[in-house]
């Protein structure tokens, strides 16, 4: 949360500065398999967040000291470029990026099958090119794309979504003026079908029915956000269909 | 009996339950339900009575006698580490990661004063002789050893000259196991 603002950002007619009500999420865009030689990846937008996600592996853990010989090792790097956010970022690892990684991957190995890759790691490499709040949500949510285009066995896809309160409204998708100006904001990621929660992070101050309803509307966004990954992969997969049954019949 | 269906499954979709069917290939049971493991299309096996997923994803499986293709990362008396990138299948080359070593690299020795066959830098095609952790290989055979490599002393490419390995810029010549095709491999790519 940043600092008090006089910033207006719901007007007297409830709606958003963006011109969403309370439970619309932004517009969101996912396209699979755009890197030639990674082994799986996603490009995804999100309102005016612009994320690449390529995944690797699983192969032969490296440094030797990090393999785990009953499970993959999920090794998820969020990196967010300089030229991202409108003042320069200092490129490189950060305190953020640091914990954004370490969630994501503790997050992603929820939902892989890692025990089926003993020794092995499996990389995920998250680039964000433009960030407008909600990237790590944004990020996680490619990165499980990612890795069932990479052919990965997974459990479940991930799904997330953010939630907050600004102007004492419980509001979904922050938008970066809500992030900045709100009262609280808090990303929240699931297994889509049994709905586990895999990622929960909260800034700012919620009471119980407050964060009661905001975890209520993220929840039901991650259904809308799951039929928008669910139709990324098939969108890949039948445009993959239909080259091969033309080269077939040639 | 492999009845297809024209249905698209993703990672967590129900294929069937556990009554009707057993797990097949990219499924799991979870709960008497039968869920499916990756993105691909659902393929059930009336027969055998399993609920497949048929990710059309391939996976490379090296096997015992595949040509590889890599550059040398690590070479000492002992062994030489290949980091692996190409492999054969079918007559062409596909993107395939891996690391291989070469265990007795003194079984390609014929100089004493200079007994290093491979250097650091080298391209290389081997053969697989055997699969484990890493990839093991061999440069026995007349098809297979360096395709490329760069002079000790200027890191310019050698040439082949009268049978040797030549580096034109300090009239030096150099030993390795060449390959026949050394300079300009017969590779096609895929």
């Amino acid at each position: 949360m940043g600092t008090p603002s006089d910033k207006k950002l719901i007007n007297e007619n409830g709606v958003r500065l963006d011109g969403r009500g309370d439970e619309e999420i932004r517009p969101i865009r996912i396209t699979t398999n755009v890197l030639e030689r990674a082994d799986g990846s996603a490009f995804m937008e999100w309102g005016g967040n612009k994320i690449m996600v390529a995944v690797y592996g699983p192969r032969e853990a490296y440094p030797k000291h990090t393999q785990d010989i009953e499970k993959s090792v999920i090794k998820a790097r969020y990196n967010m470029a300089a030229f991202s956010v409108d003042e320069r970022k200092r490129p490189g690892p950060d305190r953020r990026s640091t914990e954004i990684s370490k969630v994501i991957s503790e997050a992603l190995s929820a939902a892989v099958l890692v025990e089926q890759f003993p020794r092995t790691q499996i990389d995920v490499f998250i680039e964000v090119i433009q960030a407008d709040a909600g990237t790590r949500i944004a990020s996680l949510t490619a990165a499980s794309v990612a890795l069932a285009s990479a052919g990965i066995p997974m459990r479940d896809m991930v799904v997330g979504c953010s939630a907050g309160k600004v102007e004492d409204r419980i509001v979904l998708d922050l938008s970066k003026d809500e992030d900045n100006f709100g009262q609280a904001d808090l990303p929240m990621a699931v297994l889509s079908k049994s709905k586990k929660v895999v990622l929960v992070q909260m800034d700012g101050d919620l009471s119980k029915e407050e964060f009661g309803k905001a975890t209520g509307m993220v929840l039901q966004a991650t259904d809308r956000i799951a039929e928008i990954q669910r139709k990324a992969l098939s969108e890949k997969y039948n445009i993959e269909n239909l080259s091969e049954s033309n080269t077939g019949g040639e | 009996m492999d009845s297809k269906e024209t249905k698209h499954v993703i990672p967590g979709d129900v294929l069937a339950y556990a009554e009707e069917y057993l797990p097949g290939k990219n499924t799991i049971e979870e709960d008497s339900r039968i869920i499916s493991l990756c993105s691909g299309e659902v393929v059930k096996n009336d027969k055998e009575l399993t609920a497949n997923v048929d990710s059309k994803i391939k996976v490379i499986i090296p096997r015992n006698g595949d040509i590889v293709y890599g550059n040398i990362v690590k070479n000492d008396s002992r062994q030489t580490t290949i980091q692996i990138a190409g492999i054969e299948r079918e007559g062409q080359l596909v993107y395939f990661q891996a690391e291989g070593y070469i265990r007795s690299v003194h079984d390609y020795k014929k100089d004493e004063r200079n007994p290093q066959t491979v250097r650091i830098g080298d391209i290389i095609r081997g053969k697989v002789i055997r699969v484990g952790q890493n990839l093991e290989l061999t440069l026995s055979g007349s098809n297979l050893g360096v395709l490329k490599s760069r002079c000790s002393r200027c890191r310019e490419i050698l040439v082949i000259k009268n049978g040797t390995l030549f580096c034109e810029n300090c009239n030096r010549s150099e030993l390795r196991k060449a390959a026949p095709d050394y300079g300009e491999p017969e590779i096609e790519k895929r």
